[in-house]
């Protein structure tokens, strides 16, 4: 079996090498999964590119997440069968053909397009708890957004659109409104500095009560002056890697709240039977077609290096998620 | 009688003039105060600069947020007062001037003592007493952290957390004060290294590698970051100044890897009014009790006032402390 590997640090397409190698025979209490589809995430290449905090040890197969199938049954496991569709735990070091974990732990996968499930365990939930567990949303709530068109953005519109909380979506590109508009996104505007008063007009001064940023920089606190006061920041992403900024005022006088979002630590609050559920709630949403990505391109795992240069590009140069194959 | 009236928001020298206005007389459920101390504020002056976000007023005005003084004429149905008891005027009231009227259910008995120490209690004690009371309630033993130590009211945290049994870890830019304030009770005092990460080593060693889960942060900009370094995941910074006049900025890696939290201090807090006054009233038998002092860098009258705006416009060694205007002399 073919596995990505990379032994350096350095740029994704120079360091990252596929290897042939024998899948490991499963041992009592564990399964192989024959992997269908991983995606690519800006983290995979912050680790091969050794940017702080994403210093993995070396050698390291990249791949936070997957799909594939149960191909190989270790003594004592018997709440799998053989063909039976799993996402693999967290960070497993997806890149490869087949991968030898634990039973313990894995989650059911529904049917479906492999490429589009693969990215089901990270960035749906991300979008999901960020609506569930803040800004107590209700039915005709709003929230405000920047990086709208990522692919967390675009689950948040989704997911959003399906409780009838009302979404501000801002973007970088004006040719993204009409896309997101589509998509569900009920006021796209390009970022700027008169944002709170665009959001305003495009709004008719509707309260915003939960602020949701992936920016950092001068965007936090841009999103923060559109909101109510008293509301929350949620930080989720780290696109331009500048320190999140809060005015005096909205922190002080204003009493905004800026939250680091994590979802694995959001899921750390919850029983494991809870997070089953929120797994198994955003499922049945994709099988019932309602949660969509945008899929840029996808790579047979030979071609890695192609796949990688391609997820490195930003914006319109890019398109979506690049997502592996292993098929 | 003599007042400070700011016309326009500028520079103090340009907008605000030493005046003669009519005394107040009392309205019906109102007490007029003979102002013994008033304290200046950095704010005071961002207030007559109109600094943005500080433009709230009509003009003109008397600036001057706190004072304390004697009762010398009552409303039919002011309570609570008689001629000659010692009262806290209501924040804002406007204190630069010899006497103020303001309604008798919003002031608050004072206790006899030093009038320039106690009228610090409205702002600085009251937010220090906030910060550590209200806000990040330590257990007996727990570390909090701030910076910004040196300020009246991050030494106003640093006696009120020790009342409460909690231990204080200090930051401040200049290397003189760590005696300074270990002497004022604080347990560790660490000199701003410059960078988050070297601070926050240094902050852990000073407190055995202690869990921080609270901290004060007046500086705003990289103090924030600072903060933020030195405590542990699930933190809550809580912000409540802005000395550097910066944004206040937040590290990726702390809100993200570690889940921390920055909000503001709001000041209006659970507290009822009423519940206010008597916490008012406890900092002030604090300071007659010798508990709570603040540094003093200087007094002024009304007619030095332009000297006073310019002492406080001084910072960190050059200004050493709190002004304070005493209006009748």
């Amino acid at each position: 079996m073919r596995v990505a590997r990379y032994s350096r640090i350095g740029e994704p397409v120079d360091v990252i090498e596929i290897f042939e190698e024998d899948t490991p025979a499963p041992g009592p209490g564990e399964v192989s999964i024959r992997m269908e589809a991983a995606p690519i995430h800006l983290a995979d290449l912050y680790c091969m590119r050794g940017k702080e905090h994403f210093d993995l040890p070396l050698p390291a197969v990249p791949g936070f997440e997957g799909v594939g199938r149960i191909s190989a049954i270790g003594d004592g496991v018997t709440e799998w069968s053989m063909g039976d569709r799993v996402f693999p735990h967290l960070a497993c070091g997806a890149w490869r053909d087949e991968i030898t974990v634990l039973a313990e732990g894995l989650l059911p996968a529904p049917e479906g397009d492999a490429a589009q499930l693969s990215l089901l365990p990270i960035n749906p939930p991300t979008s999901y708890l960020i609506l569930e567990d803040f800004g107590d949303l209700k039915e005709g709530d709003w929230v405000i957004q920047n990086a709208a068109n990522s692919n967390c953005g675009r689950y948040l519109i989704e997911l959003a659109k399906l409780r009838g909380i009302k979404t501000v979506n801002v973007v970088r590109r004006p040719e993204l409104i009409d896309e997101l508009t589509e998509l569900g996104g009920d006021v796209v505007l390009v970022d700027g500095d008169d944002l709170a008063e665009r959001v305003k007009a495009a709004t008719q001064g509707a309260v915003i009560k939960l602020g949701v940023d992936a920016v950092n920089g001068m965007a936090t606190e841009r999103i923060a002056s559109c909101l109510q006061d008293g509301s929350e920041v949620l930080a989720y992403g780290m696109l331009t890697g500048e320190p999140c900024m809060i005015s005096p005022d909205t922190s002080f006088l204003r009493d905004i709240k800026l939250i680091g979002f994590y979802t694995i630590r959001q899921f750390a609050k919850r029983k494991p039977e809870e997070v089953r559920k929120v797994y198994d709630h955003l499922a049945r949403l994709f099988e019932e077609g309602k949660l969509s990505a945008k899929i840029a391109g996808t790579y047979s795992l030979d071609n890695v290096k192609d796949a990688v240069a391609h997820a490195g590009r930003r914006g319109a140069e890019r398109e979506g998620k690049v997502i592996l194959t292993m098929a | 009688m003599k007042a400070l009236q700011q016309s326009a928001y500028g520079p103090p020298l340009e907008v605000v003039a030493l005046i003669d206005v009519d005394a107040p007389t009392p309205g019906p459920t109102e007490i007029v105060v003979e102002v013994e101390a008033a304290a200046m504020h950095l704010a005071d002056l961002k207030f007559i600069n109109g600094d943005p976000g500080f433009r709230w007023f009509e003009m003109p005005r008397t600036p001057g947020h706190e004072g304390l003084g004697r009762v010398v004429a009552l409303g039919d149905q002011a309570k609570g007062f008689e001629i000659g008891d010692r009262a806290f005027l209501p924040v804002g009231a406007g204190t630069f001037c010899q006497k103020v009227a303001a309604k008798a259910d919003d002031c608050t008995p004072a206790p006899e003592g030093d009038e320039i120490q106690l009228v610090l209690m409205s702002l600085n004690a009251m937010t220090a007493f906030i910060l550590v009371n209200d806000i990040s309630a330590p257990a007996k033993d727990e570390w909090i952290i701030q910076n910004g130590a040196n300020s009246s009211c991050g030494r106003f945290v640093i006696a009120i957390a020790k009342k409460r049994g909690a231990k204080t870890v200090n930051i401040v830019r200049r290397p003189e004060l760590i005696e300074e304030l270990k002497a004022a009770g604080a347990d560790a005092v660490i000199v701003d290294a410059g960078d988050p990460d070297a601070t926050a080593a240094l902050v852990k060693e000073a407190t055995g590698g202690a869990d921080i889960r609270c901290g004060f942060d007046c500086v705003a900009s990289t103090g924030t970051v600072t903060i933020a370094r030195c405590l542990r995941e699930s933190g809550t910074v809580i912000n409540y100044g802005f000395m550097t006049g910066k944004s206040s900025e937040m590290a990726f890696q702390d809100l993200f890897l570690k889940s921390i939290t920055l909000q503001g201090m709001n000041m209006s807090s659970d507290r009822t009014a009423m519940e206010r006054k008597a916490v008012l009233q406890d900092l002030a038998n604090m300071t007659v009790a010798g508990e709570l002092e603040a540094k003093i860098a200087g007094t002024y009258t009304l007619e030095q006032a332009q000297e006073a705006f310019a002492h406080q416009a001084r910072t960190g060694a050059n200004r050493q402390g709190k002004i304070i205007i005493l209006p009748n002399g």
